[in-house]
C-alpha cells in the first residue's frame, strides 16, 4: 500500500474527528479499515493528531488521543469540534452515486435524510441531471430488507417473479450475499422451497418479509458473479447474421466456426425457460441444437408467442 | 509530511474555535505550522492551498469584507443521523460492495463519506458480504476514465479522446462532457462533439487516450444546455438508430407484470390503463430490436403495432418453429 500524502492523511483525520468522544474506545483496526489504510499508518496519523490543538498549544489544548492495545481513546473533548464534519461536495456526490447504484434515488427518503443531516445543502437532484448510476430499478426497501436479513441472519418470505414465469411465486429464502453485476443486483440465498442455493435478481423480488431466523449455515465463498460451474450446457448454432457476443450469453464460448460465417457455441444455462426465451428472441438467427429439452422448449415457446400475437381488442384511447 | 498534516488540522481547529472572524496575519502567527520567516507571498499561496484542502474536507470557510475568515459552524458540523438497522445494513452493504469495485469511480470520497457518517460503527452491517461489478469490460480503466470525465463535466472542461465506433472506425474527438450514465454494465458519456456540433453518446469502454483540457482550470470551457438531463439519454435497446427510422410502437403489459412497468419502460413512452394490463406507446427505431425486446421480456409483453413490426415478429417466430420442428 502506497504511503498516504499529507492531504490524504489530513482528510482522513478530519473525517474521523466526529468519532472521538471522551471515554469511548474504538478499535484501531476497524477505524483503519473504514478509512482504507493500515493500522500502523492510522496510528502514525493519530500520533500527529496528538500534537495538534489550538494556540497557545499548552498540553491541555492539544488532542489527547492515545492508541493502546489496538484501541483508540481520547480523554477530553476535541478543541472546538462540535460533531462530525459535514460531507464535502465530492463526498456527497460519491454517497449519492453509491445510493443511486443501490436503488435509492435522489428523492428516496434515505437519500434525503442522509444529505440533510450530513451535507452542506448538496443538491442530489442536480447531480442526477449529470450523473446517472441507477442500476435496474429495484425497490430500495427490498434492498434494505435483504441487507438487514444478511446482517442479522434472518429468513425472508419473498414474492418472486422468475424470468419467463407467468406470475410471481412465494418462496422462503435465507439471503447470504448481495452482489451487483452488469447493472443489476442479485442475492445469493438458500431457498427453502428448492432446498438449494439459488440466485435471485433483486428487481424481480416484489415483496420481502422477515419471518424468523435463518437455519442454514452460510455457504463458503464470498459474494461473486455467476459461476457456470456445474450448469448444463446447450449447443447453439448462430447464423452469419447473428454475432455471438459473450456478454449476451454469459459463460458461453464458440466451439466451431464455418466458412459461411456461422458458428456453434456452447452456452451454460440455469433454466430451460431462460435459454429458450433467448433463443426465440433471436427470431431464427439462433438454433438450439442440443439438448433436446431446450430444442423442444424453444419450439413450444415460439408457438405460444405466435398465438399471443393477436392484438387486444380494447386498447385505451 | 507530518508538519503539513499538523498545520492543516491546527488550522481547522483554530478556525472552528475562533469566536469571531480572524485575519490572515493572526492565522499566520497563531496557527502552528506556518514558518515564522516565510516570505509573505509564499505564505499566501500556502494559506490558499490549505483553505482549499479544508473545504475539500468538508469545512465551510467564510470570508468577510475585511478579508477575515471564519467557519460557518452550522454548515460545517453535521447533525445527528439516526439510521434504522435496515438502513445502516443497506448502506453498509452498498458501500462495502462499491468500495471494492474498480468500475465505481468515486471510491476514495465514498470511503470518507461513510467514515464521517459512521456507517456500521455500532451495527453488524459491515458483516454483509457484498460485491459489485457495475461495469464488466476492463472495469478499472472504465472507472478511471469516468472519474476523469466526471471531474471534467463538473468543471465544464473540454476533453479529447480517440473513439472506435460500433463499425470499428477509430477517430479523434473533442467533446464538451455534459453527463455520464451507467447502463447494463457499461458507462456512457453524453456530450457535444465540437467538430460535428452534435450531442452524442459515447461508450466509455471504446474511448482511448483520454485527456482533459488543463488550461485555465478555474474557467469553464462551455455551458451545459439548459434543462439537460443525462437520464433522458438512457435508452431502451430498440431506441438506438437513426432519427429518420423512428416510429411509434404500441405494446401491452399483462396484469402479472404491471408491477414491473417502471423497469421495463425506464421512463420512456406513455403508459395507459387498459382492460387487463397497461398499453405502452413508445418511440422505436429498430424493428428487429423491438421484436427481440418483446420476446426477451415476456411472458406478458405483447407487440400490438405497428403492423410492419408485428409482421416481422410473426415471420421470425414462424422461422423458429420451422427450424426447431
Amino acid at each position: 500500500m502506497a504511503r498516504p500524502t499529507s492531504t490524504e492523511s489530513a482528510r482522513r483525520l478530519i473525517a474521523l474527528l466526529g468519532r472521538f468522544h471522551p471515554g469511548e474506545r474504538i478499535s484501531l483496526a476497524r477505524l483503519a479499515e473504514e478509512v482504507g489504510v493500515t493500522a500502523a499508518q492510522l496510528a502514525d496519523d493519530l500520533g500527529t493528531l496528538s500534537l495538534c490543538g489550538v494556540a497557545p498549544y499548552f498540553p491541555d489544548m492539544l488532542v489527547d488521543v492515545f492508541v493502546e492495545d489496538g484501541m483508540v481513546e481520547v480523554f477530553s473533548p476535541l478543541p472546538a469540534i462540535r460533531g462530525p464534519i459535514r460531507l464535502s461536495s465530492a463526498e456527497a456526490e460519491a454517497l449519492c452515486a453509491a445510493l443511486s447504484a443501490a436503488g435509492f434515488s435522489a428523492d428516496d427518503p434515505l437519500t434525503v435524510r442522509l444529505l440533510d443531516a450530513s451535507s452542506a445543502g448538496f443538491d442530489a437532484r442536480a447531480l442526477a441531471q449529470i450523473l446517472h448510476t441507477a442500476s435496474a430499478g429495484h425497490d430500495g426497501g427490498v434492498f434494505e430488507t435483504l441487507a438487514s436479513a444478511i446482517a442479522t441472519g434472518r429468513a425472508l418470505e419473498i414474492e418472486y417473479h422468475s424470468e419467463g414465469a407467468q406470475a410471481p411465486t412465494q418462496r422462503i429464502i435465507e439471503p447470504q450475499h448481495l452482489f451487483a453485476e452488469r447493472g443489476s443486483w442479485y442475492t445469493r440465498a438458500w431457498c427453502r422451497s428448492a432446498g438449494a442455493l439459488r440466485t435471485f435478481r433483486v428487481d424481480r423480488i416484489r415483496t420481502a418479509t422477515p419471518i424468523g431466523a435463518a437455519l442454514t449455515p452460510v455457504a463458503p465463498g464470498g459474494a461473486e458473479a455467476f459461476s457456470s460451474e456445474g450448469l448444463p450446457v446447450a449447443r447453439l448454432r448462430f447464423a452469419p447474421r447473428e454475432e455471438f457476443i459473450e456478454r449476451e450469453w454469459p459463460g458461453g464460448q464458440v466451439v466451431e466456426s464455418f466458412p459461411d460465417g456461422s458458428v456453434i457455441a456452447e452456452v451454460p444455462f440455469g433454466g430451460t425457460a431462460w435459454i429458450a426465451r433467448r433463443v426465440v428472441a433471436r427470431l431464427g438467427a439462433v438454433e438450439a441444437l442440443e439438448p433436446v429439452a431446450v430444442r423442444t422448449a424453444v419450439a413450444a415457446l415460439a408457438a405460444e408467442e405466435l398465438a399471443g400475437l393477436t392484438p387486444p381488442a380494447t386498447l385505451a384511447p | 509530511m507530518n508538519d503539513a498534516v499538523e498545520r492543516l488540522v491546527n488550522l481547522a481547529f483554530f478556525l472552528a474555535d475562533a469566536a469571531e472572524p480572524v485575519s490572515r496575519e493572526r492565522i499566520r502567527t497563531d496557527v502552528a505550522g506556518y514558518p515564522v520567516d516565510q516570505d509573505p507571498d509564499a505564505f499566501l499561496r500556502m494559506f490558499e492551498r490549505d483553505k482549499d484542502q479544508l473545504r475539500a474536507a468538508g469545512f465551510t470557510i467564510l470570508t468577510d469584507e475585511d478579508s477575515r475568515y471564519s467557519v460557518d459552524r452550522s454548515a460545517t458540523f453535521a447533525a445527528t443521523i439516526d439510521l434504522s438497522a435496515e438502513e445502516a445494513a443497506a448502506l453498509g452493504a452498498a458501500g462495502s460492495a462499491l468500495l471494492a469495485d474498480p468500475s465505481f469511480p468515486f471510491a476514495a470520497d465514498l470511503r470518507l463519506a461513510l467514515a464521517k457518517i459512521a456507517v456500521g460503527s455500532d451495527t453488524d452491517s459491515r458483516a454483509v458480504v457484498a460485491a459489485s461489478r457495475l461495469a464488466d469490460e476492463d472495469p478499472a480503466r472504465q472507472g478511471a476514465d469516468v472519474a476523469e470525465l466526471s471531474s471534467a463535466a463538473a468543471s465544464r472542461k473540454h476533453v479529447t479522446f480517440g473513439y472506435t465506433n460500433s463499425r470499428g472506425a477509430r477517430a479523434p474527438h473533442e467533446v464538451e462532457p455534459f453527463g455520464l450514465f451507467l447502463h447494463d454494465g457499461r458507462w456512457y458519456l453524453v456530450g457535444r462533439d465540437t467538430a460535428k456540433d452534435e450531442i452524442r453518446t459515447y461508450t466509455i469502454a471504446r474511448i482511448t487516450d483520454l485527456a482533459v483540457n488543463r488550461a485555465k482550470p478555474a474557467t469553464a470551457d462551455f455551458e451545459r444546455p439548459a434543462g439537460f438531463d443525462v437520464g433522458s439519454f438512457v435508452r431502451l435497446p430498440f431506441q438506438y438508430g437513426t432519427p429518420a427510422d423512428e416510429f411509434e410502437a404500441t405494446l401491452t403489459l399483462g396484469p402479472a407484470i404491471e408491477w414491473q412497468a417502471g423497469n421495463l419502460t425506464v421512463g420512456h413512452g406513455e403508459l395507459a390503463p387498459m382492460d387487463g394490463g397497461l398499453a405502452w406507446r413508445v418511440a422505436a427505431r429498430s424493428v428487429p430490436r423491438l421484436s427481440r425486446y418483446v420476446v426477451e421480456h415476456g411472458p406478458g409483453v405483447r407487440l400490438v403495432g405497428p403492423p410492419e413490426a408485428c409482421a416481422h415478429l410473426r415471420t421470425g417466430l414462424e422461422e423458429v418453429i420451422r427450424s426447431h420442428g
